[in-house]
């Protein structure tokens, strides 16, 4: 963690001036370093702030970015879903190729975030550390500044930390407008409740693109028709049943991952429904069994995901800069979404 | 207050045979072990987590090598493991080793862990003798999950038994001609030969004939399942059942047969081990072993070692061997007549 080697014992550190500004630590790095990608009113209040704390970069603190501990901290909400094992399974090669070791924290719901960010277990234990489509608060995120090291997001974007995501609202579009094009004119959505208390940007910008893509067909996108489950084995298939139990249920319904989907299915199938004649499904995530399950959906390039941001942890060890970045989705048409019958 | 050396002394040992006695580590006889330990007891000495970790180099951290992170074996017992290590304030270090040589040489003999860490889980690979010497050399707990390593500590399920419950299931259905996909896979896992080996004597003692070719290697992937599947049932003298060794293979052969335009289970029957997330979804009967329990025992079994879960008890290296049970869904049924 370099960024406050280098500097005379009782100062201010990069931390401190990234929470007085409210910005990361990377902007402050920037900013102080004068390379690009930081708007000049934000640059000059940051070299205020760091003159005011009396924090003094250093051609070694600069050179220091290097890190210290060897390791990379990842934390994520679950280990054992297939979105978060294949991001891992992807950072792994990236990160051992720069003799980095990979620290990994199961981060999940309010209590266990405050947790981790109270004893920042993190700190002086890795050198960066990969958000991996953690849903936080924003009080959670300032304390993130706290840890001193470089933070990466992956698979979504918190404030200005650079990050490796999809375009969710071009998926969640892609999704729905599939449905909007076969005929259906009532669609619902499913999404899981792991976001407790925090906003998280693809499941705000997922919900968006239901929204607006009904909304732009003339459609009804109402409340009834978002059912939202808490995160746990079954919550596909309770809210698909929510969904079906409807005085008018749709014959349309976007998950927000494959498993969702899959659990949706069942459901359906269990019910006695035919899918796609009686109810559509389509997934997002291109979890490698949407072909034996013959599931539709939007193929986000998890793994591209989690070897593009281990490289920009990587890079930034390395004093190098980084850009965020937006990893391409695409359809991928199978057998569970079917024009509309009714 | 009783220290290590007065046990040392009053046995005529070296402190450092007594400290491993007494942290459960290999390389102790049991009744060296259990004659330090009475000892201890009765000079009431009392290890101190603290001054053990502190002579080690207190790390708070435990290394997880995986050889698969994806597979949802591995990253199940992962979840388990990393619950309970999180809960006594332990850092998880991940290792996936994905097939690599490389990144095993680097983990077990390249000195990776060498003061990094203050226990290793090690799951379903099975160790050579020179990887046991760099693990013993670590001097620190040592658990392995899914492997049968005799001397060290273990957590797994009886992977032969697991195996024959499976292939006796189809036995009594009336299956007589029974097509086994397992594979040894890119690293050496217990689990293959172990399953293999349940499967023969299943055959053998129902009396029915060993034919190598129906034994196919699917590599413990869906996609080796389907092409394992679709070798064994294009077969004109195809196998009325299949038994893969876990359920992602299962999931395979079960796609093989749709492509093939076979019924299950009225043309094919079908099985595996596991009890995937998954395999309710599709409908596949297995042998469901506790897999969550397997992490979390695991991490208890090295904090236990650590002094750091509370517990009083002296710590051995324990073989735990956990049940597996049929879970008989819709992929299985009688032979076709």
């Amino acid at each position: 963690m370099g960024s406050d080697t280098g500097m005379p014992l009782g100062s201010a550190n990069m931390a401190d001036v990234a929470r007085e500004a409210g910005v990361s630590i990377a902007t402050v790095s920037r900013a102080l370093r004068g390379v690009p990608g930081v708007s000049q009113a934000t640059r000059d209040r940051i070299v205020r702030i760091a003159h005011e704390l009396s924090y003094v970069i250093s051609p070694e603190a600069s050179a220091l970015s290097k890190g210290s501990t060897g390791r990379v901290a990842i934390v994520m909400p679950h280990l054992d879903a297939w979105f978060y094992s294949a991001m891992l399974a992807s950072m792994a090669p990236v990160l051992r190729a720069a003799d980095l070791d990979m620290l990994v924290y199961q981060v999940e719901g309010q209590e266990q975030r405050a947790a981790f960010l109270r004893g920042l277990p993190a700190r002086r234990k890795a050198d960066a550390v990969i958000i991996t489509a953690l849903p936080m608060a924003q009080a959670e995120v300032e304390r993130l500044d706290l840890m001193g090291v470089h933070v990466v997001v992956a698979g979504g974007s918190i404030r200005d930390h650079p990050h490796v995501q999809v375009d969710d609202l071009e998926a969640g579009r892609l999704a729905v407008s599939h449905l909007v094009d076969l005929g259906h004119r009532r669609i619902g959505m499913i999404r899981t409740s792991d976001t407790d208390g925090t906003t998280w940007s693809s499941d705000l910008l997922r919900v968006r693109a239901w929204r607006e893509t009904l909304a732009g067909a003339g459609l009804d996108a109402c409340e009834e028709l978002l059912v939202t489950e808490s995160y746990g084995v079954g919550a596909g298939g309770r809210a698909m049943g929510r969904l079906l139990a409807l005085p008018d249920p749709p014959t349309a319904v976007f998950a927000y991952s494959d498993e969702l989907a899959f659990a949706a299915m069942a459901h359906a199938r269990s019910s006695g429904l035919r899918v796609p004649e009686d109810v559509s499904v389509v997934g997002m995530d291109g979890h490698p069994l949407g072909e034996q399950v013959g599931v539709t959906t939007v193929d986000q390039d998890v793994a591209g995901q989690g070897r593009l941001a281990a490289e920009m942890a990587v890079r930034l060890l390395a004093g190098e800069q980084v850009r965020d970045l937006d990893v391409p989705v695409r359809l991928v048409q199978r057998g569970s979404s079917g024009p509309a019958t009714a | 207050m009783t220290g290590i050396k007065d046990v040392a002394n009053e046995l005529k040992m070296s402190t450092a045979t007594v400290s491993r006695a007494l942290r459960g580590l290999p390389g102790v006889s049991a009744s060296t072990r259990e004659r330090v330990q009475q000892t201890a007891r009765a000079l009431g000495y009392v290890p101190s987590p603290s001054a053990a970790r502190l002579a080690s180099g207190q790390t708070n951290t435990v290394a997880v090598v995986v050889p698969w992170v994806t597979r949802w074996f591995f990253a199940s017992v992962l979840q388990g493991a990393e619950e309970v290590l999180r809960e006594h304030g332990y850092d998880l270090l991940l290792y996936n080793l994905a097939g690599s040589a490389d990144a095993r040489h680097r983990v077990f003999e390249a000195g990776r862990l060498t003061k990094r860490v203050d226990a290793v889980l090690v799951l379903s690979l099975q160790p050579t003798e020179a990887e046991l010497a760099r693990l013993e050399a670590l001097g620190c707990p040592v658990t392995f999950v899914g492997a049968n390593v005799p001397d060290w500590a273990t957590v797994r399920i009886d992977d032969e038994q697991a195996a024959r419950t499976a292939t006796d299931h189809l036995i009594e259905l009336g299956h007589r001609r029974i097509g086994y996909v397992g594979g040894p896979g890119v690293l050496d896992f217990t689990a293959p030969n172990a399953r293999e080996a349940g499967y023969r004597s299943s055959l053998a003692r129902a009396g029915l004939p060993h034919d190598a070719s129906l034994e196919v290697d699917g590599a413990f992937t869906v996609t080796g399942g389907i092409e394992a599947g679709t070798r064994l049932l294009e077969r004109p003298d195809r196998p009325t059942g299949v038994f893969a060794a876990s359920d992602e293979m299962a999931i395979g052969v079960l796609q093989a047969a749709r492509q093939l335009e076979l019924r299950v289970p009225e043309d094919v029957s079908v099985l595996g081990i596991d009890d995937h997330e998954l395999a309710s979804f599709f409908d596949l009967t297995t042998v469901a072993q506790p897999v969550l329990e397997q992490g979390r025992l695991a991490a208890r079994q090295v904090l236990d070692a650590l002094g750091a879960s509370g517990t009083e008890q002296w710590w051995q290296p324990a073989q735990v061997i956990l049940p597996t049970r049929l879970l008989q869904r819709g992929s299985t049924g009688p032979p076709p007549s």
